[in-house]
């Protein structure tokens, strides 16, 4: 049996053996689901769905060079973390040049080939760009804590690179956009837990399991035997506190309780899709409820929604040659498979994703794995998306070359603003808000990458 | 037994012993016998019941009738004098303990440790060695140590073992652990290689800094971030300092391996140094401390561990991080900073002696007063492990074995001991929880926790262990965690007394009177249709799931 599901099925038996009863079945919102029309997005719906890549990845390893020069700088700096030329699965970019994908990721060639997904070069921080003489001249305007991986994850999820800010870029598209919804429940949906990409003004994450939500039990109203107590629970949840810590505990409660039962009924009339999603794989099983989500959109009122979902272990100081296929291969699967869903739903030109990640890592080895650097390849993925091309520069891979910063760690040349900008921007932000949700953007010499169909 | 609620303020009574030595014997007779200077009088802080429930809540896993009472009868002094000689509960020997060695597995510690915290009389050290696993964090959400638990029971010993002592040594014992050394890649970390464009593994060099010691930015004592004349933060170190420290940390592998590559795994033992994989050059460390070259592997790791430990942030750092792991989620700068004092210097001049700063911060008057001294921010969400803790201490929870088989509640509401998602443990210290809380300025770390799906697993949890416990009329099987709710029944006939007791044991007396209504109200509804016992653990389940008693106060 394999660990996801040995430790499942110990809890569920643990928890039915001490209580005579199973933990999962918490009410209506396991019920199987009844096939039905694919009715059930607006013509005008539109979904972005983040996928953070948590630790730093190696994008360098992912989207690797194969023509003679590009790879050659690419062996002799990463050594013995090299993938074999011959392992790697080649892609045309329209706009040419000759690069191949990591050998755990064929499904990624094929959404490349098919138009489906597109990688924009050497993505990071930046406040404005920077040269590697600046850097090393020290008078370089450089994003604070460089390097610092739950700062640099914030300096991502807030698109601002200057300083760090209490506002998401998504929870920012959400304070602008959201008037479009009708929804009763948030539209901001997070499937790997509380973040700050999806905090704006007047929008909070709602982070819950790729399993869907559970529903509080022994304080239902549904229930008949309950009811006395829900009355009873509901009234002491409803006093007033003037405490802040125990008030805010109280109106996570009441929203949680009425979130799960909206989404947990509509829940119950998503179509059943045909796409396998792959097993043992957390990033799937995401990917599958936000698929989920998406289907029943329409009945939950929903014009725009902002997913984040999330893959960890990208950390990889150690054991990188080990590691790195089972986190690109397993994020791959993840992504062809949603990919696939989106078809099936006829909304691929709808959904949007996109990977965000700590920063890249260095080309320098440290033995057998690598640490912490800037600069990284990224993808995009969706109907939507101009397919089949890389976009922006790629870096060259040489240490002590003019990309490397410092012991391999490469200078962006793309900022995170850039491209979250063009996200944005599809999305439905209009023109004159970019600046303002992204207010270094006019310190590059373009706001839109072009990867996305207008 | 009704606890009459009772102010909140500390009885100190003061012993004053003037001590007077007379002039002994020998051949002088008429002096005066000689006043020596006594010592300063002998402060004995006495709790009333409701005083000594919240002081608990703090100190313990979870205030109980009895825990209650011992306290209430004493005074803190002496209660914290006994707590720091009570034989350790370690996890290492439970595991050792377990039959089938081959197949100890994640559940198994976990069960150690819901016996240690719920019953173990070492409380105080297992509150402060949780808060400590949580800032020195390990965890088994990694390939390898998920394999190796009883490197990860060792591991949890180490912070046992230095809960109350000197936190550079147990800095060094952290650092020297297999566990760590695997979890932070500094086990088989070595000397740069130029030519294969190798140098050293700088994941240990870093997080010791920016969260086992010192943090990205300079702190004064109270813990507010210094600024430059810019008003910009001053980080702590650069990346050439974090490649310094990297540098040092070379060279260790698993004891008694008869290779460095590949060693062969021992997950109990301290690292042990290979010279050959050490790097020998000059390094340079914090506030431009060079360590000279030529020396050993320990040498260079004793002066880093002395370098870090000399930093003026560790103070406010980690004293910080303890108040908001014990008391509070927003300490007052003065809090901090009285708390800093004392990791600066226990009386005695030493630096580190956790002992001293966890009694500083246990017995500050921000601590003991906060409740009414900033009623709308004092205090902290209960974490899930910890509720849980409490309401199987209260209960006397267990199976007719003695067992407490609750192995996976991470799968039910977010947490794990040991089993955070990274060494950022489950949440930031200064997660700010959108709404009031962030409009504020507030931090509120276990509510980065609270999502949907674990906010009603704890809620459904609850009732899981209390009112859908197995009563006993019928099968038994091992593994059915059973409560004793004996003693509370002696009370039930008397619904308000009930929920006074109740109240006094959860919340520390700090229930409204409206909440209290509310429930005697409903113990009134459903009093003719339920067993005694039900109706018992319908005022806990209520009381348990209410927002009054998940905050800590």
């Amino acid at each position: 049996m394999n660990r996801r599901n040995f430790l499942r099925n110990t809890l569920v038996s643990a928890m039915a053996g001490a209580y005579g009863t199973s933990l999962l079945a918490t009410g209506p919102l396991l019920a199987s689901s009844i096939g039905s029309s694919f009715n059930k997005v607006t013509a005008g719906y539109k979904a972005l769905v983040c996928v953070f890549l948590y630790g730093g990845n190696d994008g360098f390893n992912m989207v690797v060079p194969r023509d003679p020069l590009g790879y050659g700088n690419y062996q002799t700096s990463r050594q013995n973390l090299a993938i074999a030329q011959n392992e790697l699965l080649p892609i045309t970019p329209r706009s040419g040049g000759d690069y191949g994908f990591h050998p755990s990721m064929p499904d990624m060639q094929s959404l490349f080939a098919a138009g489906d997904l597109a990688i924009q070069a050497n993505i990071g921080t930046l406040v404005e760009p920077v040269t590697r003489a600046q850097i090393q001249a020290k008078n370089a305007n450089l994003p604070p804590q460089l390097f610092s991986h739950n700062s640099q994850q914030a300096l991502w999820e807030t698109a601002y690179a200057s300083e760090s800010a209490s506002l998401g870029w998504g929870g920012l598209l959400a304070d602008r956009l959201g008037y479009l919804n009708s929804s009763l429940v948030p539209m901001n949906v997070s499937i790997t837990g509380n973040n700050l990409f999806q905090v704006g003004e007047n929008h909070a994450p709602y982070a819950m399991n790729a399993s869907g939500p559970d529903e509080m039990i022994g304080v239902r109203h549904s229930v008949e035997w309950e009811q006395y107590r829900a009355q009873a629970f509901d009234r002491i949840r409803d006093m007033q506190s003037n405490h802040i810590l125990e008030q805010a505990h109280k109106d996570l409660t009441r929203s949680t309780q009425s979130t799960a039962q909206l989404l947990g009924s509509s829940l119950e009339t998503a179509p059943v899709l045909t796409t396998p999603f792959p097993e043992e794989n957390n990033l799937a099983d995401q990917l599958a409820m936000v698929a989920k989500m998406i289907s029943v959109s329409e009945e939950l009122g929903f014009e725009r929604q902002i997913f984040i979902v999330g893959m960890g272990g990208f950390d990889t100081h150690d054991r990188q040659n080990q590691d790195q296929p089972n986190l690109l291969g397993g994020l791959s699967q993840a992504l062809a498979a949603f990919n696939q869903a989106t078809q099936e739903l006829g909304v691929a030109n709808q959904v949007t994703s996109f990977t965000h990640s700590d920063f890249g890592r260095t080309l320098t080895s440290n033995g057998d794995g690598t640490d912490h650097g800037w600069g990284s390849h990224h993808l995009m993925m969706g109907g939507a998306v101009n397919g089949g091309d890389i976009y922006g520069t790629m870096p060259e891979l040489s240490i002590g070359g003019p990309d490397d910063a410092d012991d391999g760690r490469m200078i962006p040349t793309t900022s995170v603003e850039q491209y979250s900008a063009t996200l944005a921007r599809w999305f439905g932000l209009p023109e004159n808000e970019l600046n303002t949700v992204f207010p270094n953007l006019g310190n590059f010499s373009s706001a839109d990458l072009g990867f996305m169909q207008s | 037994m009704i606890k009459v609620k009772a102010p909140i303020s500390a009885k100190i009574i003061f012993l004053s012993l003037t001590v007077f030595i007379s002039g002994c014997g020998g051949g002088s007779s008429d002096s005066e016998p000689e006043a020596i200077t006594p010592p300063p009088p002998v402060a004995k802080t006495e709790l009333t019941p409701a005083e000594s429930s919240a002081f608990l809540n703090r100190a313990t896993f979870g205030a109980t009738s009895e825990s209650i009472n011992e306290l209430a009868n004493s005074n803190v002094e002496d209660w914290l004098t006994s707590q720091r000689s009570q034989p350790i509960s370690r996890l290492l020997p439970y595991i050792l303990s377990l039959p089938n060695q081959e197949e100890i597995f994640a559940g198994h510690r976990v069960e150690g440790w819901w016996l240690n915290t719920v019953k173990g009389p070492d409380q105080l050290r297992q509150r402060v060695a949780f808060a400590l696993s949580e800032i020195l964090v390990v965890s088994d959400q990694n390939d390898f140590l998920f394999n190796y638990q009883n490197g990860m029971a060792a591991y949890y010993d180490i912070l046992l073992e230095n809960a109350f002592g000197n936190y550079r040594d147990l800095l060094e014992e952290v650092t020297l652990s297999p566990a760590m050394g695997v979890y932070l890649s500094m086990l088989g970390n070595q000397k740069p290689d130029v030519e294969n464009n190798i140098r050293p593994d700088e994941n240990f060099a870093r997080e010791v800094m920016q969260l086992f010691t010192i943090g990205l930015v300079e702190l004064n004592l109270d813990g507010s971030v210094k600024t430059d004349t810019n008003g910009a933060a001053i980080p702590s170190y650069d990346q050439d300092t974090i490649e310094g420290f990297a540098h040092v940390f070379t060279g260790w592998t698993f004891a008694g391996a008869s290779r460095f590559r590949r060693a062969e795994v021992n997950a109990i033992d301290p690292m042990e140094p290979w010279e050959d994989y050490h790097d020998t050059g000059e390094k340079i460390l914090l506030n431009d401390f060079i360590v000279p070259a030529g020396q050993t592997a320990q040498q260079d790791l004793t002066m880093a561990m002395d370098n870090l430990f000399a930093h003026d942030n560790v103070a406010p750092f980690i004293s910080f991080r303890l108040i908001q792991r014990l008391v509070t989620s927003n300490p007052s700068p003065e809090y901090i900073s009285r708390v800093a004092t004392v990791f600066n210097d226990n009386g005695q001049g030493t630096k580190g002696d956790l002992w001293a700063v966890v009694v500083a911060i246990l017995m500050d008057e921000e601590a003991m007063n906060g409740a009414n001294t900033r009623p709308n921010v004092f205090g902290k969400l209960r974490e899930p492990l910890i509720r849980t803790a409490h309401l199987f201490r209260v209960l006397k929870a267990e199976t007719l074995l003695g067992t407490i088989p609750f192995r996976w509640p991470d799968y039910v509401f977010g947490q794990s001991p040991q089993r955070p998602k990274s060494v950022f443990n489950f949440y930031h210290p200064d997660y700010q929880q959108p709404g009031a809380i962030a409009e504020g300025n507030l931090y509120a770390p276990e509510f980065q926790l609270s999502t949907a799906n674990n906010l009603t697993g704890m809620h459904n949890s609850v009732l899981y262990f209390s009112l859908y416990t197995n009563d006993g009329s019928g099968v038994i099987n091992d593994d059915d965690i059973l409560v004793d709710t004996d003693d509370l029944e002696l009370l039930a006939a008397d619904h308000g007394a009930l929920v006074d007791e109740l109240n006094l044991v959860f919340i520390a007396g700090q229930m409204t009177e409206s909440m209290r209504e509310e429930i005697i109200a409903y113990l009134d509804l459903i009093h003719p249709h339920v067993p005694t016992r039900t109706k018992v653990l319908e005022a806990v389940l209520l009381i348990l799931t209410s927002s009054e008693y998940a905050i800590q106060r």
